[in-house]
């Protein structure tokens, strides 16, 4: 039992890892080119809803994937155009990102589940580690599916 | 009491910004990380006292982990039968008087040299690293008294759900969308105070997601920031044979 909690937490510890090493990875390549990039918590967010809905919607993981991948893209391109073209300040743009992000996928998350939506506090509540185990949990069924 | 408790917020502000504001000052560090980082911990330290069972903190025998009330004398009410704390008119006063400091006295004038160039600064004789010192010691202390607020004012309690809110960051846009004017500030705050809670009633009377609300703040914060370029330059369309001669 004690070393089964182990494996457990090894394991979860990697899956967390998969997003943390992607989003410190995404940061240190904008710091590299002297942007400091602070709405990568909202781009993170909106692309985990996104590409959850495009899963969801078309039944292909690999769909999901592009369509977060893009979307992150996409809202990263709103800090790039106002730090860099229009020399925004970028700490501010980087926060207005996180609100902007954060709030927007709790919106998606909303509109997913309805019956959650009379219950906001419940759905403020479901961090995003509950949200990547349920998108795992459904890709894993999927996957016995196949 | 409610001095007493207002005062102590604002020292335990300052003291939770004293180390990256030493550090800052003293080797350079960037006060952004420092700052950032020390926000879990303090989100977590709520968390650890409202949550841990048997916390001074807590109710006794509330089968939901709730913080306790604060006596009647630390509480106050609010004006009427609105929900306009008193407080709110200390915190104008605050927003008149930092605007006064920055821009009448000498030591806002040493804080504007330092902020436009640190080096002009240091050629003049001014203690940069003095003075950025206070200024954080100063502004932490002006976020804990934005804590100190909720507790007498609408909470009344520690309450994990403030952390929720995300009122630190919120104050962080707002300074920006007052384009750092103390007096602006007061407009801007009320603005995203009013989004923030025109989206609950939203949500109570037409079922509208409240999250609207938020993503208009960040929408706005964005836009604002777009603007603020044409506000900087001036854009003209010039025809292209025109612009090559």
């Amino acid at each position: 039992m004690n070393g089964n909690i182990w494996v457990l937490a090894s394991a979860d510890s990697v899956a967390i890892a998969t997003t943390l090493i992607l989003a410190a990875l995404g940061a240190l390549f904008t710091e590299r080119a002297g942007v400091l990039n602070l709405g990568i918590e909202g781009i993170l967010l909106t692309s985990a809803i996104s590409s959850f809905l495009a899963a969801d919607s078309s039944g292909s993981i690999w769909l999901g994937l592009i369509v977060g991948s893009l979307v992150g893209a996409l809202l990263a391109g709103i800090h790039a155009v106002l730090s860099v073209v229009l020399r925004a300040n970028q700490i501010v743009a980087g926060l207005a990102l996180v609100i902007f992000g954060t709030s927007l996928e709790s919106l998606l998350k909303e509109k997913q589940s309805p019956h959650l939506s009379s219950h906001c506090h419940l759905v403020r509540c479901l961090t995003f580690h509950s949200l990547v185990q349920s998108c795992f949990n459904k890709t894993s069924s999927r996957m016995h599916q196949l | 009491m409610i001095p007493a408790v207002l005062i102590v917020g604002s020292l335990a502000g300052a003291l939770w910004i004293l180390l990256p504001a030493f550090v800052r000052s003293r080797l350079g560090t960037s006060e952004i990380v420092t700052t950032l980082l020390l926000t879990y911990i303090a989100a977590s330290l709520v968390k650890h006292f409202v949550y841990s069972p048997g916390s001074f903190f807590v109710t006794k025998n509330s089968a939901f982990p709730q913080g306790r009330l604060v006596p009647d004398s630390a509480s106050l009410t609010a004006v009427g039968n609105t929900s306009l704390y008193p407080t709110f008119f200390l915190v104008i006063l605050i927003a008149l008087a930092l605007f006064w400091v920055v821009k009448k006295t000498e030591y806002g004038y040493r804080i504007q040299v330092i902020s436009d160039s640190p080096r002009a600064a240091h050629y003049a004789g001014i203690n940069a690293n003095r003075t950025t010192l206070s200024v954080m010691l100063i502004s932490g202390a002006l976020s804990g008294l934005g804590g100190a607020v909720l507790i007498v004012g609408p909470f009344g309690r520690l309450d994990p759900g403030i952390i929720m809110l995300g009122y630190g960051y919120a104050g962080i846009v707002i300074a920006a969308l007052a384009r750092n004017n103390f007096t602006a500030i007061i407009v801007s705050g009320i603005l995203f105070a009013g989004l923030r809670s025109g989206g609950d009633k939203l949500q109570i009377s037409t079922d509208t997601p409240i999250h609207i609300g938020v993503m208009l703040q960040g929408a706005i914060l964005l836009f604002a920031l777009g603007g603020e370029a044409f506000r900087r330059y001036h854009v003209h369309a010039v025809r292209t044979e025109r612009a090559t001669q």
